[in-house]
């Protein structure tokens, strides 16, 4: 089911209401965790496969991290027999995901001609089931952080005991795996940052300030600024783009740019905004990451939800920057290549990941880790070291929309080469639309100032335009579209 | 409550920001053009599904599609209706005629693009006409495309930058063409067969329209010969505004290399209408 969608228009009232219709936890849980998968199961792909049938996939990997995760937190467990539940667990995990997502990759790497050509066509076809790189990574999530809490327990997740506490022990997971807002394209949240808010809500929790300014800027950001500029972006698709003039090019991929934020920003506020609805917190998962001003700090402001995950649960692991620079280096491109990687199963990805990785890299052995991480105030040199990386990073997305990379050097060459008149059409969607975006970020740096200086101007003005932003969500939104990241 | 307030003012006040747009509605001028091919094509099906039935509809591709209702403003063909949707074809338009129910007694058919092979998109705009947001802007017309705010200001910079009247040069160099041409599908002929036997079966007059174009498609049954003999075959009028437009020494104008300019548009609309009002030979 789509936040966009009619259906889920209906959804979401009817759990509000029955959530709320209850005061007990259990109630509570049992009624997200049902919906939840209801949500999960409703509707059909584009190839018109129930989503149901993905269902059990879902229901296994609970299963698998819950026992295994109490499993880790029971005491009284032998070193060796902990091991060993890990070890299987991950092996799960990854499993799953590598067969789901990485089988055909993995089958023409490293599968003989004849064999491929024979099972090359199976692998190819084995479906991506909806969001399983975002709940088998919250899976993973729980069974380390049991593994390193070991009988003290995750804050809110205690093993249960002779005494009992089982069944609210695995309902508590199955709803940790399976919360509606984030299930299909995160935030990625961790066991520790959500197990210890499961409990009873009152309707008087609801944060419904909070809750609507989050919906609204989501809803706008996807509906009005990222399925309009979709439109747009369309024409960059190869060979269609082979005729555009250059600054049609460059407006396009600015474009895209602007568009992949708002579409998976968007979501991620929707996210928000609906778990603040039933009294809990989603993580922040953007945070104006064109503002940034070096790739590094990019990397804190963009999907820092997954981010966060690969540096506690492989950079650091691996070691992060105490094994001296050499190691940093690797380990910093180890875990780029991976990140990107994790988005598909195609090598544009995996290049996207290394590009970054070695950007990364570079630029920590050139300015040095303070200074790539530094972000204060503003000079004009600070605005035109983030434009400079708004442009790396714009230039890099082009590998998500043209995965095939000799389309990609095409656009490149086009984009030095072609002349012609500017196709007017184009320009004014990519203006229009990209326009809230880049105000939202400049605001950002703005509000501070305007706040402190005159709270209930500031405060008036934010109401008036989260009001207009809903009007425009209402009147002027686009063709409705499909989340990006959903493919992840 | 002081965590409701923010919240309740926001809704209430975008719904009264809505209500007053629908109040006003009816005094704001209606887009013809839209920023998207989506929008534009969304413009034209609620036109044709929203409004009172036209007597003439013309169905086909972008070709078509040019020639937007102030073409043909005081002409015979005053209230035509159009169904030639940007990024398809005339098997579109007569598709979602045939299932509207009635269908018009007179229908032009493109013959630019008979041979466009299905997409993707026609699929998703045959759609469009079923789904609740579709529905919806039938009951509540500030929903509709034409009225859209960035829509009006598109069509509003678009007509201050070209006026009536004005257009490039007749015959001046086109920019490069954006358009790719696909094969013909095979079996077009078979199914446009078929689709002018229902239409007609249904008393529904089916006329051949030939129009200028920037650049012919070799795959395309638009030359004059194939146009010709198609309309021998199937028994149906031709109108070849293109040949009728060089007899009177027009020179249309392109926008892009392949559509007509809007200046050469409204020319072209006058003489397709004048055209369609004379008698069949």
């Amino acid at each position: 089911m789509l936040f966009n969608s009619w259906s889920f228009a209906v959804f979401l009232p009817l759990v509000f209401a029955l959530h709320h219709a209850g005061r007990r936890a259990g109630w509570q849980v049992g009624v997200l965790t049902v919906a939840s998968f209801a949500f999960y199961g409703w509707g059909t792909d584009a190839g018109g496969s129930p989503h149901w049938k993905l269902l059990p996939l879902l229901v296994l990997s609970t299963v698998v991290n819950g026992f295994a995760a109490q499993e880790l937190l029971s005491a009284g467990r032998s070193d060796r027999r902990r091991r060993v539940v890990l070890g299987l667990a991950l092996a799960f995990n990854l499993g799953a995901l590598g067969f789901f997502k990485y089988a055909a990759l993995i089958g023409k790497l490293l599968l003989p001609a004849a064999l491929w050509a024979r099972w090359g066509d199976p692998l190819s076809h084995i479906p991506l089931p909806i969001g399983i790189s975002f709940y088998t990574f919250q899976g993973i999530s729980l069974v380390m952080e049991a593994w390193w809490a070991g009988a003290a327990g995750i804050v809110g997740l205690a093993a249960p005991t002779a005494a009992g506490g089982r069944g609210w022990f695995h309902a508590k997971v199955w709803f940790f795996k399976s919360f509606f807002p984030q299930l299909v394209a995160g935030p990625i949240v961790k066991a520790g940052e959500f197990l210890h808010q499961i409990g009873a809500k009152r309707w008087s929790d609801v944060d419904w300030d909070g809750a609507v300014k989050k919906l609204v800027l989501g809803f706008f950001l996807k509906m009005v600024v990222a399925d309009n500029l979709k439109d747009a972006t369309a024409a960059l698709r190869f060979p269609d783009f082979t005729d555009l003039p250059s600054i049609n090019l460059l407006a396009l991929l600015y474009g895209f740019s602007f568009q992949i934020l708002a579409d998976f920003g968007g979501y991620s506020l929707i996210a928000q905004g609906l778990a603040k609805l039933f009294g809990y917190e989603l993580p922040l998962n953007f945070d104006m990451p064109y503002l940034s001003r070096s790739l590094t700090e990019f990397w804190r402001r963009w999907h820092i939800s997954l981010s966060s995950w690969l540096r506690e649960y492989l950079y650091l692991p691996l070691g992060g920057n105490r094994r001296g620079a050499g190691r940093t280096y690797v380990n910093l491109f180890l875990v780029m290549f991976l990140g990107g990687l994790w988005h598909g199963a195609e090598w544009s990805y995996a290049i996207w990941g290394t590009a970054h990785g070695l950007l990364l890299a570079g630029e920590r052995f050139f300015l040095g880790p303070g200074r790539a991480k530094e972000a204060v105030g503003w000079t004009v040199g600070s605005a035109v070291r983030a434009f400079v990386v708004f442009n790396v990073v714009s230039a890099l997305w082009l590998l998500f929309k043209l995965p095939d990379l000799s389309h990609a050097l095409a656009y490149a060459r086009c984009l030095a080469g072609n002349s012609g008149a500017p196709q007017v059409q184009a320009l004014f969607v990519v203006a229009v639309f990209s326009a809230p975006v880049v105000a939202w970020h400049l605001w950002s740096v703005a509000a501070p100032g305007c706040v402190r200086r005159a709270p209930a101007w500031a405060g008036r003005a934010e109401t008036a335009v989260h009001a207009m932003m809903l009007w425009m969500t209402v009147l002027n939104a686009g063709s409705p579209g499909d989340f990006i990241y959903f493919q992840f | 409550m002081h965590r409701h307030r923010q919240a309740l003012v926001i809704v209430v006040s975008a719904l009264l920001g809505v209500g007053a747009w629908a109040f006003v509605r009816p005094w704001l001028p209606r887009a013809e053009l839209a920023e998207s091919n989506f929008q534009a094509n969304l413009i034209r099906l609620q036109t044709w599904s929203m409004e009172p039935p036209r007597s003439n509809v013309v169905v086909g591709s972008s070709i078509a599609g040019r020639l937007l209702p102030s073409c043909f403003r005081g002409t015979p063909l005053d209230s035509l209706a159009n169904l030639a949707l940007d990024g398809s074809g005339p098997e579109l338009g007569i598709r979602l005629l045939l299932g509207a129910g009635t269908v018009p007694p007179r229908v032009f058919v493109e013959v630019h693009r008979l041979g466009k092979p299905w997409h993707a998109n026609d699929d998703s705009l045959l759609g469009v006409v079923h789904e609740t947001g579709f529905a919806l802007a039938g009951h509540l017309p500030a929903l509709r495309a034409d009225t859209r705010p960035t829509t009006l200001l598109y069509a509003w910079l678009k007509g201050r930058r070209e006026p009536a009247g004005e257009a490039r040069a007749p015959g001046a160099a086109p920019a490069p063409a954006t358009a790719r041409f696909p094969a013909a599908d095979p079996g077009w002929e078979e199914r446009f067969r078929g689709q002018v036997g229902e239409l007609r079966r249904r008393g529904c007059e089916v006329v051949l329209l030939r129009l200028p174009v920037g650049r012919e498609n070799p795959a395309d049954p638009a030359a004059p010969g194939d146009a010709d003999r198609l309309a021998r075959e199937l028994g149906v009028r031709l109108i070849d505004v293109n040949r009728e437009a060089a007899k009177r020494g027009l020179v249309p104008a392109y926008s892009d290399g392949l559509h007509l300019a809007p200046a050469s548009a409204r020319a072209v609309g006058v003489l397709f209408a004048e055209l369609a009002a004379r008698p069949a030979p």
